[in-house]
């Protein structure tokens, strides 16, 4: 039982990096769906925000469609404020770092205030971070996942081995 | 939707706020509701200027004037650009945006040039909300001096900003367009709406009441717009707000050679002062217009101050007001 059970911490361990992953790479694609609903659609940021979240689904999708629909709503507040409630509302369903999350909000800064230009260079700012860490990710996956398991596997017998 | 709930839901939570307590007929008073940053925010009600105080209380105090910070313009300009600036870049040029409903928002700021022409207006410094009013039937009693037969005279409405031309210009194309009972069966209007404050267009669909057979190009410029109209929806009258280009005056040519009629409206105070304008004068002494009629505020926006024949000059009031 030990030694399933510290081999299931492994496995987690190697999963849980590969789910973070999977959201980094939707919130890379609906960022690149925003920016062509911005590049050539032209469409306003609340449809392109409800747009993108119809079209990623997901836990990640959950955040655009929320802030588009808080958008619609029209309660007086900034891009940023909603664009915050809304990751703060979701943060918790996703497999996110403290690290992406901070990055997901300097996202809404700029959001809905500048022109066409920098709209594209604040996505893109946050399209490179995620370039990088979805790299990276996949480079540690590659060396460290077996060992995640292994090392499981390995702990709970000398676990077992310390204690008997 | 109302005035003021159109209004309050582009307005950003502090100023918003504001205007909560104001009952729906006093707001309908307001025309201007001016915010620059880090000064009072103002309102132009009924021709007098106005501080807010944080409560929401109109005062004339300095002193007790709610003080409009930076990122209550920014917010605004998100909820009125429907968080979406970008997408305003043509409308920015010109220096304002048009809200539904018709309102025209101008806006100042920090203008950004790229090679030679102005691209766009960043970091923004003042706005000045300027809330349209359909006033039906302010146009009816001078209806009577517009009209000719089965037809209307070519009419030429002189105001100074801020009397009423805009709303008296929408309420003829209405009446125009509708006629009235026992005196006017009402005609095919084309409307050339550069700056959707006439029909107030919303997704090209006008929000204001212009009339059944009216027919609105929104958001297209004064010249070409009216040859447009000419060729495709064969109007009997083509209305226009403010005229003042040479251009504008050789489309008004071509639209008169058509056989169409006009109504146009022009920055001005009286007669005189569009006769010392040089592009205006040429259209009084052409005779084109048959009917010249000049607007005041003298008390209120809409007072209709003269009535002139636009071939004898002589005014059809006659010391009578209407």
């Amino acid at each position: 039982m030990i030694i399933t059970g510290t081999a299931f911490i492994g496995y987690l361990f190697d999963r849980f990096e590969l789910y973070r992953m999977k959201d980094l790479e939707n919130i890379k694609r609906a960022l690149l769906f925003l920016k062509g609903e911005i590049d050539y659609m032209i469409a306003s940021l609340p449809v392109a925000m409800e747009e993108v979240g119809s079209r990623v689904g997901t836990n990640i999708g959950k955040i655009f469609s929320h802030v588009g629909e808080s958008m619609k709503n029209k309660r007086g507040y900034s891009a940023e404020k909603l664009w915050k409630e809304s990751v703060e509302l979701y943060k918790d369903s996703t497999y996110l770092s403290k690290e992406d999350i901070n990055n997901l909000l300097a996202l809404g800064t700029a959001l809905g205030y500048l022109d066409k230009e920098m709209q594209k260079n604040n996505i893109d700012l946050l399209l490179v971070y995620l370039e990088d860490e979805i790299n990276r990710l996949k480079l540690h996956r590659h060396k460290n996942g077996r060992l995640y398991k292994t090392l499981g596997f390995l702990g709970g017998i000398l676990i077992v081995i310390l204690l008997y | 939707m109302k005035t003021k709930e159109v209004i309050l839901s582009f307005l950003s939570s502090r100023i918003k706020s504001l205007f909560y307590h104001i009952p729906e007929e006093e707001f309908e008073k307001i025309y201007e509701i001016r915010l620059r940053v880090n000064k009072p925010l103002i309102l132009l009600k009924e021709g007098q200027y106005y501080f807010v105080r944080s409560d929401g209380y109109l005062t004339k105090k300095l002193e007790q004037a709610f003080i409009v910070f930076q990122k209550d313009i920014i917010d605004t300009a998100q909820l009125m650009s429907d968080y979406s600036m970008y997408a305003l870049e043509q409308e920015l040029k010109n220096g304002y945006i048009t809200l539904q409903g018709g309102h025209r928002v101008g806006i100042t700021g920090k203008v950004v040039i790229e090679k030679g022409v102005i691209k766009t207006i960043k970091y923004f410094g003042a706005m000045n909300i300027r809330i349209s009013h359909q006033i039906i039937d302010c146009a009816r009693e001078l209806f009577p001096h517009i009209i000719n037969g089965e037809n209307i005279n070519h009419t030429l409405i002189i105001s100074p900003p801020g009397c009423g031309k805009t709303t008296m210009l929408r309420d003829l194309i209405r009446l125009v367009s509708d006629g009235v009972e026992n005196l006017f069966s009402g005609i095919t209007v084309g409307v050339v709406d550069e700056r959707s404050e006439i029909g107030g267009c919303y997704q090209g669909i006008p929000q204001n009441n212009v009339g059944i057979k009216t027919d609105v190009l929104d958001g297209c410029p004064k010249a070409e717009g009216m040859r447009m109209l000419l060729r495709s929806m064969s109007p009997r009258v083509i209305a226009v707000d403010e005229i003042g280009k040479m251009e504008d005056i050789f489309a008004i040519e071509d639209v008169m050679n058509a056989g169409v009629k006009l109504i146009c409206t022009v920055h001005g105070s009286s007669l005189a002062d569009i006769q010392r304008k040089p592009v205006l004068s040429e259209l009084i002494n052409k005779k084109i217009f048959e009917r010249f009629v000049v607007l005041s505020n003298r008390k209120g926006p809409g007072t209709v101050e003269d009535i002139i024949d636009g071939i004898n000059l002589n005014s059809l009031m006659k010391g009578r007001e209407l």
